[in-house]
């Protein structure tokens, strides 16, 4: 982790000696995108947030980091709180906006403290060449939902965490209905990196955080830059396979991300492809049935219920999959999960309906639905 | 200007079908617009959508997965779908989703027949669903004190927990608990603890929420009847439900009347009162000591008789009447035509008359074109809101519900200026608060800076040195060094005020009963001249703006023509087709004229002075000295027991006529059951009393009394029965072209001495009871058992006690027992204590001879 040296307040000098919108010009030449999951280009929010026409910003960082398999957020505040603080900063400074949260993760006590001790760091004359700006931290209640912006936005604001119908989106309408900017804590964290380094410099040496898990040898946060397949993250970083048993499947970007099969371990992980960065990697002994149970339970538990296709779709889909099958081979329950999985994916409000089921899809398209048929 | 023609507009295609629509429509709203029907669930138009349901799903060009039209606003060139194969299968699924956790309990629940999932299920035509039920944890029924909720009917459509925060501002309502375990919860505790309202019981499209008032009818055996709820002023349309003569409940309907189904707790749950077993049903007559039952005929004849005798022996001026404000139109027209033409007496009143004839009768002649009376499309309309010594939300609640609307929807800043602490959700932009008695230099102040800052260019005034003389003369500072405001606060709002552009300024109970109110109204309506808005003033009962209307009161005929007037008098002269004398003399005082024995017969319709009047027990006095008094009323009261002659009168829900509400409007008010018992409605009363003394008056119907109000009053010309049937129609007041005028207005502060009683009393309705009906319901004496009285934090800790005690408050005048509340709504110094309490009247604490009531309060046994 060598370039990502704790912080100098060298970014900050830097960004502070630029115009806001030569900020977002850097940002966007650096070519950061959205480390979330998304991929959403960093400069063009940072710009819709600039231009929005309001006496009021706000700047949130996510730090609820509730994907399953995810831990690389947790490890960015606990161990270079100051670079997640700049980057807070300048995204403050190049949007306009005088307040800022750092939405965390109710488990991340550590993580709180360390922030809690960087920004009592910083130099005060420094922050107050930045107009004093305010950093709220801000302890979440608890839950999968917390993470997704619009229901963020409504914890924040005192209200249930409870996804919001889009347009308007936060950048035109986010906290307390103000213009609102929301980035994740890794994304954050790259900032201060840019400035540090340069754009061009910056672009060339960009590398992504993976957390791998599950049955490899050395479970934890590797480096890489896009592009690199799922053989390298699990067979050289993460040395292999943890038993002698032969990998079976990894899921990328979490239980709500795509499933690679043994076929699949060259695909080259590009922003499109990584999600999150979670590898959840799983040998030849796991059920793919248990698998399936296992991440429809959790999807049951997490539902806001909201929405009707998730609140009911999510619990259906738990059931279904823990009762025994009403036919033999399990084929007619098959039916309704494929056919609930749809409705789920085209009709829920929010992504957690949205993807609760792709696992499930993508292992009946890759492994066959007899898999998971017999009871 | 004109907001159609520069109101942006966008073009697209529904179902092939190319339309143009306001932008900012969303697709359902577009659709609707064009007559196209999406099913939908959890929509309701008056609450934002809430996206929850996902069966109004369309199909939109460019979009792989189906968009929810409630939720998503139209864009250029948008090609929209309907209706498709996948739509239907689509809405088909969700339906199933829906039904898996409600079980099919129709037979049994209130809500069939009327139940949105009934219909849906049939018009999707979903037959079968494939998914077997999982049981809740067989949750037994939540009680919610006055509503109940079945967790296993609830389809989690959000509805009410939405229109909780959005239209009542209250927000006693959450989901808990996550997915297929969530549940709706009270966030008041345990148990609900709200204004209890029952908009969420009105919005739950199934039977998940009902009332504790058990109802026993299907929807299919009752009959609606639309009328106007006979509480408060806002003039809210209700459908009685009735089945088989008995009166079920109330409900009401978007989109009918004025209050687009909203109602609070009196007008939702005070239907009780209607059947209840307290009707007072048959005429009695005073026999010896006692009063007995007796027939129509001896009693008419009876009042018949010593009216003639009075008149006779001592004049005209020896009958006098007191009028409820909760008579129709017809009732109170009536009843002083034949005061006025047929008995030549002007001894006609209201109680709100008797207390503040400037800003009832006289608020034409006080004020203008600056009457406090203006249509409820205004508030949609105003740059900003000014509550000034008005707590919005408690008194005429519904009307709150709309300026909550305004500032959802449009933004409108709130300013609140008040002696105490009043709530108001959504939270004001800016709040003062002022001693009580220096309203009057807080406005100057007010004034005095926007004249400093420049006056702003929406100003009604052409010439604005009238309406600045008098903040002129005082100074900012001079002003606000008794107010304790200031001055900062004061320019800020001045500033406020200004930039938000035409203030509606509401001014409430605390205004209206405050012994410098004309003095107060006049610096607002400077105020708000000076910035191009509006002042409103709350009233009370169903019926007051009508009674004002009719000419009950001492200084005007109806319509507002002076009865000291030789060409008004001539007017009425001229219609009633008898001469009419010109009644003048000093302001007359009807207490006084009692104690003074000049008044032989009083005849009180249907109030109880008592109760309501301020310091009952001289009003009680007063009463007996009159050698005669007739009461006429639905329930017993502490008037009727001084009566003579007492007369059972029907309730609104039990006869025809019309009120006129806050705003100016007349509506309609139906007969929906049958009058209990031998109660009458009162211009049947009076019109065979009239009889019996000979007059020539007669009319066959209410009907036709309306019909000679929308001939002869001014202001009221056309507006028969017929006319306002639907939707009720606007009074055309007086002096609407006449200029602006500028007041003078003094700013003495109002004071008193505290010795020995440290708080400022103000007395107001709560939520629940209102007149003399409200007591008579179960559900709201269940609400509100008695009075409470509301004591800032330090003023309880120096009082020594404690929330949930019950007190005694004392003034010089008397004392009664009240709950303590222990609230940031009062501010330290002023306690507000809640009326209409027949046992614990507050209003007896409140003395005559000194303008302001002082009291003092410890524990009740301490």
């Amino acid at each position: 982790m060598s370039s990502m040296s704790p912080a100098d307040n060298l970014a900050l000098e830097k960004a502070l000696a630029i115009k806001p919108e030569e900020i977002i010009d850097e940002i966007t030449e650096s070519g950061l995108r959205g480390l979330g999951g998304a991929g959403f280009p960093v400069g063009r929010k940072w710009r819709t947030v600039r231009e929005a026409r309001s006496d009021k910003k706000f700047v949130i960082c996510n730090a609820e980091e509730g994907e399953p398999g995810t831990f690389k957020d947790r490890y960015l505040i606990e161990n270079f709180p100051e670079m997640v603080i700049e980057g807070v900063l300048i995204a403050m400074h190049a949007v306009g906006a005088k307040q800022s949260y750092i939405y965390l993760r109710r488990e991340y006590g550590k993580g709180y403290e360390s922030l809690k001790k960087a920004v009592r760091g910083f130099p005060p004359g420094l922050i107050k060449k930045f107009g004093s700006p305010e950093v709220t931290l801000w302890k979440g209640p608890g839950g999968y939902i917390c993470g997704e912006e619009s229901a963020l936005i409504e914890s924040i604001s005192g209200r249930r965490a409870e996804p919001q119908s889009r347009p308007p989106y936060p950048t035109e309408a986010g906290l307390f209905g103000h213009p609102t900017l929301i980035n994740n804590v890794e994304t954050l964290a790259n900032v201060p990196l840019i400035f540090n380094m340069g754009a061009e410099k910056y672009r060339e040496s960009f590398k992504k955080i993976f957390c791998v898990s599950g049955d490899v040898k050395k479970r934890g946060i590797y480096k890489a830059a896009p592009g690199v397949t799922l053989r390298e993250l699990v067979f050289n970083h993460a040395d292999g396979m943890k038993s002698a048993k032969r990998f079976k499947l990894a899921l990328v970007g979490g239980v709500s991300g795509r499933v690679f099969s043994s076929d699949d371990l060259d695909l080259k992980l590009d922003y499109e492809l990584f999600g999150n960065g979670a590898i959840i990697v799983l040998d030849e002994s796991r059920s793919l049935r248990d698998t399936i149970l296992n991440i429809a339970e959790f999807f049951a538990e997490e539902s806001c219920g909201k929405c009707a296709p998730c609140r009911q779709g999510t619990s259906r889909f738990e059931a279904i999959l823990k009762r025994k099958y009403k036919n033999k081979d399990g084929s007619k329950d098959m039916e309704v999960l494929k056919l609930l999985s749809t409705v789920m994916k085209d009709t829920s409000l929010c992504g957690l309906g949205r993807t609760a089921t792709n696992v499930f899809d993508d292992i009946v398209k890759k492994f066959g639905q007899e898999v998971l048929m017999t009871s | 200007m004109n907001e159609t023609s520069t109101a942006k507009t966008v073009s697209l295609t529904i179902d092939g079908q190319t339309v143009r629509v306001p932008e900012g429509d969303t697709i359902l709203a577009a659709a609707r617009r064009n007559g196209v029907d999406i099913p939908t669930l959890c929509f309701l138009e008056k609450l934002k959508p809430i996206g929850s349901c996902r069966i109004c799903s369309v199909e939109v060009d460019g979009s792989a997965s189906p968009i929810m039209s409630c939720v998503t606003p139209v864009v250029e060139g948008m090609k929209v779908v309907t209706s498709s194969e996948r739509l239907s299968r689509y809405r088909q699924e969700m339906m199933r989703f829906i039904l898996t956790n409600h079980p099919l309990d129709c037979p049994v629940c209130e809500r069939s027949g009327e139940c949105l999932l009934q219909n849906r299920t049939f018009e999707l035509n979903v037959t079968e669903h494939p998914f077997k039920t999982i049981d809740y944890k067989k949750t037994a029924v939540d009680d919610w004190n006055e509503l109940r909720y079945n967790r296993n009917l609830c389809i989690f459509c959000e509805r009410c927990v939405k229109v909780c925060w959005e239209i009542q501002g209250f927000g006693a309502l959450e989901i808990g608990g996550n997915g297929y375990n969530a549940r709706i919860i009270p966030t008041t505790g345990e148990t609900l603890d709200c204004d209890f309202c029952g908009q969420c019981l009105a919005v739950c499209p199934v039977g998940a929420i009902s009332s504790a008032i058990v109802f026993s009818a299907r929807s299919w055996e009752i009959e609606k009847v639309e009328t106007i709820c006979p509480f408060c002023a806002v003039g809210c349309s209700i459908e009685v439900n009735v089945k088989d003569g008995a009166l079920v409940r109330n409900t009401s309907n978007d989109g009918i009347g004025v209050n687009n189904g909203n109602l609070c707790a009196r007008g939702r749950f005070g239907h009780e009162s209607v059947q209840s077993d307290d009707r007072f049903k048959t005429p009695m007559v005073r026999k010896g000591v006692k009063l007995v039952e007796t027939g129509w005929d001896e009693a008419i004849g009876n009042v018949a008789e010593k009216i003639s005798e009075a008149v006779k022996n001592d004049g005209p001026d020896s009958v006098g009447v007191i009028v409820s404000e909760t008579v129709t139109n017809e009732d109170a027209y009536l009843i002083q035509k034949i005061f006025r033409a047929g008995l030549k007496s002007n001894r006609i009143e209201t109680l709100s008359n008797m207390l503040n004839p400037k800003l009832n009768s006289g608020i034409f002649d006080e004020l203008g074109p600056s009457a406090p009376i203006v249509p409820y499309d205004q508030i949609g309309k105003a740059g900003s809101f000014v509550f000034f010594g008005c707590d919005a939300e408690k008194e005429n609640p519904v009307i709150a519900n709309m300026v909550r609307v305004a500032m959802r929807d449009k933004g409108t800043p709130l300013f609140v200026a008040n002696a105490r602490n009043p709530l108001f959700t959504p939270s004001a932009r800016q709040r003062v608060r002022y001693e009580y008695g220096t309203e009057t230099q807080l406005v100057a102040a007010l004034i005095g800076a926007l004249n400093e800052s420049g006056l702003p260019d929406n100003s009604r005034a052409d010439d604005p040195s009238a309406f600045i003389k008098t903040a002129e003369s005082v100074g900012v500072s001079e002003a606000l060094k008794s107010a304790g405001v200031s001055e900062e606060a004061v320019r800020r709002m001045a500033e406020g005020i200004k930039t938000a552009g035409s203030p509606l300024i509401f001014l409430g109970k605390e205004i209206h009963d405050h012994p410098k109110s004309a003095q107060i109204t006049r610096a607002l309506s400077n105020l708000a001249n000076l910035t191009g808005g509006r002042l409103l003033l709350y009233r009370e009962y169903c019926n007051s703006q009508g009674a004002n209307d009719m000419g009950v009161g001492r200084s005007h005929f109806p319509g507002y023509l002076r009865t000291d007037s030789d060409q008004a008098a001539g007017y009425y002269s001229a219609k009633w087709g008898v001469e009419i004398p010109v009644f003048s003399g000093p302001a007359p005082d009807t207490l006084a004229e009692l104690v003074a024995g000049k008044i032989k017969v009083l005849i009180v319709v249907g109030c109880d002075p008592i109760t309501h009047y301020n310091d009952g027990q001289f009003v009680r006095e007063a009463i007996q000295s009159a050698g005669f008094v007739v009461v006429t009323g639905s329930y017993d009261n502490e008037t009727g027991v001084l009566a003579d002659v007492a007369l059972p009168t029907t309730v609104a829900a039990e006869r025809d006529g019309s009120y006129t509400n806050n705003e100016g409007r007349v509506q309609l008010i139906r007969k929906a059951v049958e009058p209990a018992g031998q109660s009458r409605p009162e211009w049947e009363i009076f019109q065979n009393l009239a009889g019996r003394l000979g007059m020539d008056i007669s009319y066959e119907t209410c009907e036709q009394i309306a019909g000679e109000i929308a001939e002869f009053v001014p202001g009221y010309h056309g507006l028969t029965h017929n006319r306002i049937a639907q939707g009720g129609a606007l009074v055309d007041y007086p002096g609407k072209s006449s200029d602006v005028e500028g007041y003078e207005f003094d700013t003495v502060t109002v004071s008193s001495d505290g010795a020995g009683f440290p708080f400022v009393a103000v007395i107001g309705n709560s939520l629940f009871h209102l007149g003399v009906a409200s007591r008579h319901s179960k559900a709201l004496n269940r609400m509100a058992p008695g009075p409470c009285l509301e004591i800032s934090p330090d003023d309880a800790a120096a009082a020594g006690v404690t929330d949930g005690d019950d007190a005694i408050v004392e003034s010089v005048q008397g004392s009664i027992k009240a709950k303590v509340v222990v609230t940031e709504r009062s501010s330290n110094g002023v306690v507000f204590i809640t009326k209409n309490f027949e046992n614990a009247p507050a209003t007896h604490l409140i003395y005559r001879k000194s303008p302001v009531t002082r009291v003092k309060v410890s524990r009740a046994g301490g």
